[in-house]
């Protein structure tokens, strides 16, 4: 007995001792910060790194070396307003795996290039050394790797069930001038729009051009008059509402003079909205470098700070969202010919079945005649706004008759009228 | 002028001043420490313009006609260093601002602002054509990898980098501060003395355009020649006092030169790329002027528990190979480590300003061989006894490095003399009462003169060299004759082989041995001098002529010293002229 328990013992202690020198992959240094988006996948991060625990200089400088890289791909998993690792799942599901993913030769993959030189280094102590580099990660390799580790879920994953999110970019509204028009007139806003479109199909988005949408309306329009009859507004309502979120953004170009040279600093404000509801999901803004260069560089260089950040947002919005279900935005319009006491027992009526039918609801608005709420559906029982419909026609037991105004990607708005 | 060159513009300042001065200190001081620690590690190319005019810090110092613009364009040529871009201020503005400072006399605050009035709007105008170009070469590695030169292929400069440019202008004045000449009449020789300096200045740039003074420095210099002689230079034949001027302004613009790579503002850093055994690639070049073999200090930033950074150092490099940084790519020089620390790649390189020479000293034992004979001349006679003995002496050298021309690391071209001494017994018979009581001495002088070639091997802080010398060997009798000092010379001619080891004590001194082989034959060749009066003579006795020769072994002990500066280098003009030949090579 008394053996056995030497034997334990010992055992515990080696177990403790061998655990204890056991050194951890995670990064020691997590300071690091994004000097630019290069380009929708690359990062330029300038992180620190410590080398620690050896007297020897080119030791301390190997180690410092990996933990700059540590950092830097810590900070776009974990830090920073838009992380990779979002909900508390994908970090527990990382946690997992960190020793393994911050093994040296796998961040290798991620890092497209790095810097020759340090921008600082400094010796800290006999055993620390504090290096600060530059270095630029492959932030679509880091997402893909991620997703094919379990970690986090694939977007195409999200587009299979509810689809991706459809995007309109339109510069924001000045004075009475309509953003169509404002695009036509400022070569600056169109190159706004295009540097974020160049973004959102870059991540494979569906979006959608404002001008061509403007030009498929115009068709349509022609179309419907040269059959004799009237616009179908709605029809083009759904089709200007046919996105699920729209990006506004504003483009500034700031110069001031350098001696006899015009150096100019782009600046520029791109906001994010949820199409139906006009939430806000994200705001962001971004500048270039002062350069003595054309005003289409630095609105570049502006927007590629600002797009790439407001679109994270946009992702990590869509990523929730989806985990709700699919989301509608119902309107039902009740003929005033009915009595208010009817009409409030017809709300009631499409109360219960939107308690039937979607996983979550949120009522926007209860009037005496209307009723404006946002849906959010089972995407296997509801993938498209023409199933919510069909479901509600074929249940609606109601008083009067349920026609449908207009059905698109988001919006449904139907009226009672009486028979 | 109201200022000495002790305090330089030494005046009373105003309160105002006072604070006027402290607060530009401290903004130059806080722009120097800002641009210093964020491009830790790293030299960042400034900008040069200097007030083509002499300023005199004395009346009494005024030069001859003519020597003025031969002082400064030789200042200039030595301050032309390849890690400056030249603002080139125009001709008329230059001869505005001489004929402005002539006979005047200024303050140090009425000169900045003179120069501030003066050549301030110039020097910008140039800067601001030069701007863009010139901020190419601030612009970060990570800046090269960015987008914007990518993609959108643009310059990828920043108003950041403009700026730094149009904050990295310098101007220097030079002045001089004495001019000496001194003609001894017991001596042939006539020695100019000068003392010349530069003031350094940094333009502020802003609305309010300025110069705030950054340092002075100053070197004096001192040059000779025979006041008996004309000398033929390329521009016509001189006077011996403009030779001997030439020869010490040469001496100050080199040692100017020194100094002003030695200023930390413009000092030559870089960090290492990279470490093979004990090679160090590292990122200058032709671009910023580094010649072979030119030592650097090896070292990292450490902070201390004080929070202050300070450079410590770790060991010493020169330079092997040199890469023309002007050509794309990433062009890397090579140094070898003469004294290694625990280096890594990162750690800086510091330049480690010297003359392009080493000044040796040798103590060294020879022997030497008298065979008895006699030696007459028509009012000489010397009769040497029988001798066989060391000589006991040392050699002063200059190895003047010529690695740029050779191509060839550590090989030097070497000017030096030996002085010493051996118990040779003569007597000089001048009377019948010499025959009678003969006056013997017991010891000769014998003095070399050589020149030879110097070629050094590193391995680590050790060093083997090799060298061969010609040169000239004089045995000399001193005695008096007809109370009258008198020395009777027996010159030979010979070579030297010599083999050493060395050990590098620090980054400019090395101690060591060496051994060697000298042979002097023996030569019946005589010089006398008497009453100032060198002459040579032939031995009327040459029958029984005595012989004396030196084909020995030598051997003693070496140590040189790299030279920061040297007040009279009898070699400047040459390296001056050769340095200039060597710039205008492609």
């Amino acid at each position: 007995m008394l053996k056995l328990r030497a034997i334990f013992t010992i055992l515990t202690m080696v177990t403790f001792v061998l655990g204890a020198k056991a050194k951890s992959n995670l990064p020691i240094s997590r300071e690091a910060v994004i000097l630019e988006t290069s380009s929708p996948s690359e990062i330029l991060i300038k992180a620190v790194g410590y080398g620690t625990g050896s007297k020897k200089a080119e030791e301390l400088d190997l180690r410092a070396n990996i933990d700059a890289r540590k950092a830097a791909v810590w900070f776009l998993l974990f830090s920073g307003s838009d992380p990779l690792l979002t909900t508390e799942a994908e970090r527990a599901n990382f946690a997992k795996i960190q020793e393994q993913f911050f093994e040296p030769a796998n961040l290798k993959s991620f890092i497209c290039w790095e810097a020759d030189y340090y921008d600082s280094r400094l010796r800290l102590d006999e055993q620390k050394l504090k290096i600060e580099k530059s270095l630029k990660i492959n932030k679509t390799l880091l997402l893909d790797n991620l997703v094919q580790r379990g970690i986090i879920q694939a977007p195409q994953a999200i587009a299979a069930i509810v689809g991706m999110p459809t995007i309109m970019v339109l510069p924001e509204k000045q004075g009475d001038r309509a953003p169509l028009e404002l695009l036509q007139t400022y070569p600056n806003l169109k190159k706004g729009a295009e540097v974020i479109e160049s973004f959102l199909t870059a991540r494979q988005f569906t979006v959608i051009v404002p001008e061509q949408q403007q030009a498929l309306n115009e068709l349509s329009s022609v179309h419907f008059n040269l059959q004799g009859e009237s616009e179908d507004y709605s029809y083009i309502l759904a089709l200007s509402i046919g996105s699920d979120i729209y990006v506004t953004y504003n483009v500034k170009v700031e110069s001031r003079r350098l001696g006899t040279s015009t150096v100019k600093k782009g600046i520029v404000a791109c906001r994010a909205f949820e199409t139906t509801t006009a939430r806000l999901l994200g705001t962001e803004t971004g500048y270039s470098q002062e350069r003595p260069a054309a005003d289409a560089v630095v609105i570049e260089e502006a927007m590629n700070d600002a797009a790439s950040k407001v679109l994270d947002r946009i992702v990590n919005y869509w990523k929730l969202d989806c985990a709700r279900g699919v989301q509608y935005k119902l309107v039902v319009n009740i003929n005033q010919t009915f009595e208010p006491q009817a009409a409030e027992t017809i709300i009631d009526h499409f109360v219960d079945l939107v308690k039937k039918m979607a996983k979550n609801y949120q009522e926007n608005a209860v009037a005496d005649y209307t009723y404006d709420v946002l849906l959010w559906c089972d995407p296997a029982l509801y993938r498209t706004s023409s199933d919510v419909y069909r479901f509600l026609r074929q249940n609606y037991k109601g008083s009067g008759v349920l026609q449908k105004v207009s059905v698109n990607r988001k919006l449904i708005l139907l009226n009672i009228v009486a028979e | 002028m109201n200022f000495t060159n002790n305090t330089f513009f030494q005046n009373q300042p105003t309160i105002k001043r006072i604070v006027q001065t402290i607060g530009r200190l401290l903004l130059t001081f806080s722009l120097i420490a800002q641009i210093g620690w964020t491009q830790q590690g790293r030299y960042q190319r400034k900008s040069i313009a200097y007030v083509d005019a002499l300023l005199l810090t004395d009346k009494a110092t005024a030069l001859p006609a003519g020597y003025e613009r031969y002082l400064l364009s030789t200042i200039h040529d030595n301050i032309r260093l390849s890690r400056f871009d030249y603002n080139q201020l125009p001709d008329n503005l230059q001869q505005r601002f001489r004929n402005t400072i002539s006979g005047r006399t200024f303050t140090e605050y009425e000169l900045g602002d003179l120069i501030s009035r003066e050549l301030g709007p110039a020097i910008i105008q140039v800067l601001d054509i030069e701007k863009e170009a010139r901020a190419q070469n601030l612009l970060s590695e990570a800046q090269r990898n960015s987008f914007i030169v990518l993609k959108a292929k643009e310059m990828g400069i920043t108003a950041e980098q403009i700026e730094q440019v149009l904050n990295a202008a310098y101007l220097y004045v030079p002045f001089l501060s004495n001019y000496q000449v001194s003609k001894p009449k017991d001596d042939k020789d006539i020695t100019v003395t000068i003392e010349v300096g530069l003031i350094y200045y940094h333009l502020i740039t802003g609305d309010e355009p300025r110069f705030d003074k950054v340092t002075s420095i100053r070197s004096s210099g001192a040059g000779s020649a025979d006041k008996n002689k004309t000398y033929d230079m390329n521009d016509g034949t001189i006077s011996a006092v403009e030779y001997a001027f030439r020869s010490a302004v040469h001496s100050v613009a080199m040692n100017l030169q020194v100094m002003t790579r030695d200023i930390s503002l413009f000092r030559l850093k870089a960090p290492i790329a990279a470490i093979e055994r004990r090679t160090v690639h590292f990122p200058l070049g032709r671009k910023e002027g580094i010649h072979l073999d030119e030592p650097f200090y090896v070292g990292e930033y450490f902070q201390k528990s004080d929070g202050k950074v300070k450079f410590q150092k770790s060991g010493f490099v020169r330079v092997s190979t040199v890469a023309d940084d002007n050509q794309p790519g990433r062009q890397l020089s090579t140094a070898y480590a003469i004294k290694k620390g625990d280096w890594s790649k990162g750690m800086t390189l510091i330049e480690h300003p010297r003359l392009p020479l080493d000044f040796a000293v040798k103590p060294r034992w020879f022997d030497l061989t008298m065979d008895e004979g006699v030696f007459a001349s028509d009012k000489f006679l010397v009769v040497f006894s029988d001798y066989k003995g060391i000589c006991v002496g040392a050699d002063f050298d200059l190895q003047i490095n010529i690695a740029e021309l050779t191509k060839k690391r550590q090989s030097f071209l070497v000017l030096g003399g030996t002085v010493g001494a051996a118990s040779v017994k003569s007597a000089v018979y001048s009377t019948i009462w010499d025959f009678i009581f003969p006056d013997e001495r017991s010891v000769a002088i014998v003095v070399d003169g050589y020149a030879g070639y110097l070629r050094r091997f590193y391995l680590g802080p050790l060093a083997l060299h090799y060298e061969g010398l010609l040169g000239v060997q004089r045995l000399i009798l001193s005695d008096t004759y007809d109370h009258k000092p008198v020395s009777i010379a027996n010159n030979t001619v010979g070579l030297r082989l010599n083999l050493g080891l060395e050990y590098a004590l620090n980054i400019d001194t090395n101690l060591g041995l060496f051994a060697g082989l000298q042979i002097f034959p023996p030569l019946d060749l005589w010089t006398i001098k008497y009453k100032d009066k060198e002459i040579d003579v032939d031995n009327l006795a040459n029958f029984a002529a005595p012989r004396i020769y030196s084909l020995s072994p030598t051997f003693g002990l070496y140590i040189h010293y790299s030279l920061p500066s040297l007040s009279v280098n009898p070699t400047a003009m040459v390296q001056s002229s050769l340095s200039k030949q060597l710039k205008s090579l492609p």
